[in-house]
């Protein structure tokens, strides 16, 4: 893939939109634009079927999406000295593969 | 908690949009090696839905070897750090809904509350295991009811045979951690047992409310009752267990038969205390040789004492058998920093914090 240039030479995409994702995992698939978004959709949803059963979902050449459980916590606002009871919550973690973490830890070398 | 992979997401998919699932799992990966490939060449890529990946850069920092204490510098890199969309947090963080940030007012006394929880926590504990042997017993016909009680006896029996040998070398100190140790990794059994009773609870909340609760009511009350019951059973029989391994050794042997594994930790922990007792009390002062206090073992006794022979030193005799980076341990136990030819070394016995 190339990197898209506007008419004065300077990097278009700094930051990659769902638009623009959309298009070019159609063009990649060969799917029409509506029918990407729709199945990404159906693919996130099931997904999100899997995460609220609490299980993590392995993605092969990417990584894996897992549910984590944050404790609650004690937070101090420096301002106001205030202190907050955070309660614990899930969240959404995301481990790249071994694989994709080295390249892109040596790839970001500029 | 298990681990799902794309093929079954994609089976799923295939089925409810009449494509072939090796279709949808191409789709899958295509979706993904986008993502890769836009991290690649942007810093950034959004998917509505699922979240934004980025490329942040980490500074370069120093950090310290836990086994040797070395600084060590950990160069700048990049990394993919991932926030999930406010959708996909919202689902995800759904069983914990409920729950909202609190403004704790000045008064509150945050460190006795904090006490106060984790004797609470004791309690619920202990009533908890009552209320899991409650369903236990209650799945059960009246037929097992005596060998559950057994099972929950067990530990008791466990501890005892420790005590006999221990009060064999005198060693009170000993004998008290030992069975606080014991009864530590009993707890924390518990615990482990009790959030997953939670996390099921959790489950089962989101699809049927209303009984789960009238049921976990029911348990907690039954657990109560049965809780208190056993806590009387259990003096009774931790009484006549005691008078009868002291009385007969054939039942001591018949008992760690029937639990090999759970004799086993006990004895091992025995072992150091009855050889090397006299150093008992200057343990914790070593350990808390910042030496010792930043490495990642800790001594629990003396292994052996040898005589150095020609040409070796500390240094040479640690890194022969414990490691190089394992000298400080030695240093500390022998109380200095070199030791020669002929000299007489204490060899420690370490664990790992």
């Amino acid at each position: 893939m190339e990197p898209l240039f506007d008419r004065f030479g300077q990097l278009m995409i700094i930051v990659m939109n769902n638009k623009e994702y959309i298009s070019r995992l159609a063009g990649e698939t060969g799917f029409s634009l509506e029918d990407t978004q729709k199945l990404v959709q159906d693919v996130l949803g099931a997904m999100g079927k899997r995460f609220e059963d609490g299980d993590a979902v392995v993605v092969p050449g990417f990584g894996t999406f897992e549910i984590k459980k944050r404790l609650e916590r004690v937070m101090v606002n420096p301002a106001t000295g205030q202190r907050m009871l955070v309660p614990p919550k899930l969240i959404l973690n995301f481990k790249p593969n071994a694989v994709v973490k080295e390249k892109i830890r040596n790839g970001g070398v500029e | 908690m298990t681990k799902v992979s794309i093929s079954e997401l994609a089976a799923a998919i295939g089925k409810q949009r009449k494509f072939s699932p090796k279709d949808v799992e191409k789709f899958i990966s295509a979706m993904f090696g986008v993502v890769n490939e836009g991290l690649s060449v942007d810093k950034q890529v959004k998917v509505k839905g699922l979240g934004t990946f980025k490329v942040t850069s980490v500074k370069p920092r120093e950090s310290v070897n836990v086994n040797t204490g070395e600084r060590v510098v950990i160069e700048s890199h990049d990394k993919i750090s991932f926030t999930p969309d406010a959708v996909m947090r919202d689902l995800v963080n759904k069983p914990f809904a409920q729950f909202e940030t609190v403004v704790l007012k000045d008064d509150v006394d945050f460190d006795d509350v904090e006490h106060d929880a984790s004797a609470t926590d004791k309690t619920d504990e202990v009533l908890e295991s009552g209320e899991k042997s409650a369903e236990r017993q209650a799945e059960k016909p009246i037929a097992d009811l005596r060998n559950d009680k057994e099972e929950i006896t067990e530990p008791e029996k466990q501890i005892e045979p420790a005590e006999e040998n221990l009060a064999e070398c005198e060693n009170s100190i000993g004998n008290n951690e030992d069975t606080s140790m014991v009864s530590r990794e009993e707890l924390e059994e518990v615990r482990e047992d009790m959030e997953t009773l939670m996390y099921e609870n959790c489950n089962r909340n989101r699809r049927g409310f209303l009984p789960a609760i009238v049921v976990s009511v029911l348990c907690f009350v039954a657990g109560l009752f049965l809780g208190l019951f056993l806590d009387d059973m259990f003096i009774s029989v931790k009484v006549d267990k005691s008078v009868a391994v002291k009385s007969s050794p054939d039942t001591v042997s018949v008992k760690k038969r029937v639990l090999p594994k759970a004799v086993k930790p006990v004895k091992k922990n025995v072992k150091p205390i009855v050889k090397h007792k006299e150093i008992e009390p200057n343990l914790e002062r070593m350990n808390a040789d910042p030496r010792v206090r930043i490495g990642a073992y800790k001594i629990v006794g003396i292994d052996t004492i040898v005589t150095l022979k020609r040409g070796q030193t500390m240094k040479s005799y640690c890194n022969a058998t414990l490691g190089s980076g394992m000298l400080c341990y030695f240093q500390v136990l022998n109380d200095t920093t070199e030791l020669g030819e002929g000299a007489k070394l204490k060899v420690p016995k370490v664990k790992l914090k």
